[in-house]
């Protein structure tokens, strides 16, 4: 689970229990998604626990660095 | 003061009433247009507004009846420089002229709010307005950019409860002017700024002030500005009261811009909460499956092939334990006849083992570099050599040799 997004995490975590809960998955394969479920669980409620507000103020030289003429 | 003036003496209605008529018929009373600031502003549960108009020298009682009031395109609040347009007459019941208002304005923006209402027209006539167009906000913005007064109250408030709520959002500020003249130009080239630079979602706005203040979210050009945005724009222009074209041309309009704060993250507490149940549903559906499967595995086996398991093997056990019997005799067998040979090969060795002529009394000379001496060449006198016997060895020398031919 290399550097999911929050998002990407999250949408994964609706597919597998989507398809769990579809009950068509035999049961081997179930506990593999249960195991990952889990696992994304608690990458997303640690991602969201150790999260510090970031703040950006773009500077005069950082509004002009990007080419904004093209709207 | 004679009788007969007595006699001619007026009613104070009357005296009123006469007033009123005079005022009436001034040509300048019966429609003007007055500018003041409003004071002891009322709005009568009956919808009619009472109110004061008054300037540095003076005062004017102004009265504005539920049905001129309802036609009066902004929120009239205490303190409000305004034009209004009426007729002047006397209250009786008070002694009092008044103003009656038909109409009402706010001073000096008149012609920006007449601006305001034809250009909100002309952008609702183009469709830039219409809710197909509004994109839609993204669930778990990861980039928020911001385009307000870097020292104003509303990046303040915003932080807060984007922080509070939403941690993992990070903000971009682009500083820009929020009222004035130049504010329009930097308001568009912060839209334009996060178009290159694609945040997930724009917020736009500033925290309240007057008419005068907020007028810059009505420019045309950071109205089509918004409309072109590929990234989804939250208005927050001002109070919940203060609408702005930026706000109707917005995918999303927020009241003020905390509450764009709230509507641009979801709230990390109903996340969590979110995430606790998803693990529990999961966790449920593993533990039914189990369930289903060991019911099952009980079901299968206390039918009948496996309750008689044992006489339905029995055959099958049988011809095993014949086949191990009989595995075993055939190694066996392969032993003895191995054994057999073996004890064969024995005597033969044995025959020819030199120690059992040894035995028999027959001696065997070794020389001193282990070779076999069996003839009389092979000794001299004084060599010394070994005699090999059956149960040891003796060391010997040479005295005479006679050979005998």
């Amino acid at each position: 689970m290399n550097q999911l997004t929050f998002e990407e995490a999250i949408s994964k975590l609706e597919v597998i229990i989507g398809r769990m809960e579809g009950g068509k998955t035999p049961l081997q394969e179930s506990l593999e998604d249960y195991e990952e479920a889990t696992r994304l669980v608690r990458y997303c409620a640690e991602m969201l626990a150790n999260a510090e507000k970031k703040l950006t103020v773009l500077t005069e030289e950082e509004r002009a660095g990007v080419d904004t003429t093209i709207a | 003061m004679n009788h007969l003036e007595q006699n001619q003496a007026l009613s104070v209605t009357a005296l009123n009433e006469y007033i009123d008529a005079l005022m009436q018929a001034d040509p300048i009373l019966e429609y003007v247009h007055v500018r003041g600031e409003i004071s002891n502003f009322k709005r009568h549960a009956s919808g009619h507004l009472y109110f004061s108009l008054k300037d540095d020298g003076g005062v004017l009682r102004c009265v504005m009846f539920r049905s001129s009031a309802n036609r009066v395109t902004f929120d009239p609040r205490e303190g409000d420089r305004v034009i209004v347009r009426g007729s002047v007459g006397v209250y009786s019941a008070t002694g009092q002229y008044q103003l009656y208002v038909q109409g009402m304005e706010p001073d000096g923006i008149g012609d920006l709010y007449r601006a305001f209402e034809l250009l909100k027209k002309k952008l609702d006539a183009e469709g830039l307005f219409a809710q197909e167009r509004k994109k839609l906000l993204p669930r778990f913005p990861k980039t928020i950019g911001v385009v307000t007064s870097p020292t104003g109250a509303a990046i303040q408030d915003m932080l807060n409860i984007l922080s509070r709520r939403y941690p993992l959002a990070e903000v971009i500020l682009y500083p820009s002017l929020v009222q004035g003249a130049d504010a329009p130009r930097t308001l568009c080239d912060g839209i334009r700024y996060f178009n290159a630079r694609k945040p997930d979602v724009i917020i736009i706005g500033r925290g309240g002030g007057s008419i005068e203040d907020l007028w810059c979210f009505n420019d045309e050009n950071l109205a089509r500005e918004i409309a072109a945005s590929n990234v989804p724009v939250i208005s927050a222009v001002g109070h919940e009261i203060d609408y702005t074209i930026c706000d109707f041309v917005a995918d999303l309009r927020a009241p003020t811009p905390s509450a764009a704060a709230e509507l641009a993250v979801p709230n990390m507490q109903d996340l969590l909460a979110a995430l606790k149940k998803m693990g529990d549903r999961a966790k449920g559906i593993v533990q039914d499956q189990i369930r289903i499967a060991r019911l099952k595995l009980d079901r299968l086996s206390s039918a009948t092939p496996f309750k008689y398991s044992e006489r339905i093997l029995y055959p099958f056990t049988l011809a095993l334990s014949q086949a191990e019997e009989r595995l075993s005799m055939a190694a066996k067998r392969v032993y003895e006849d191995r054994a057999q040979e073996l004890s064969v090969i024995a005597e033969k060795l044995t025959a020819l083992n030199p120690m059992a002529v040894l035995s028999r009394g027959y001696l065997v000379a070794i020389s001193e570099n282990g070779r076999t001496l069996s003839s009389c060449k092979d000794f001299y006198p004084d060599s010394h050599f070994t005699i090999q016997l059956s149960d040891g060895r003796v060391t010997a020398k040479t005295i005479t040799v006679e050979e005998e031919m």
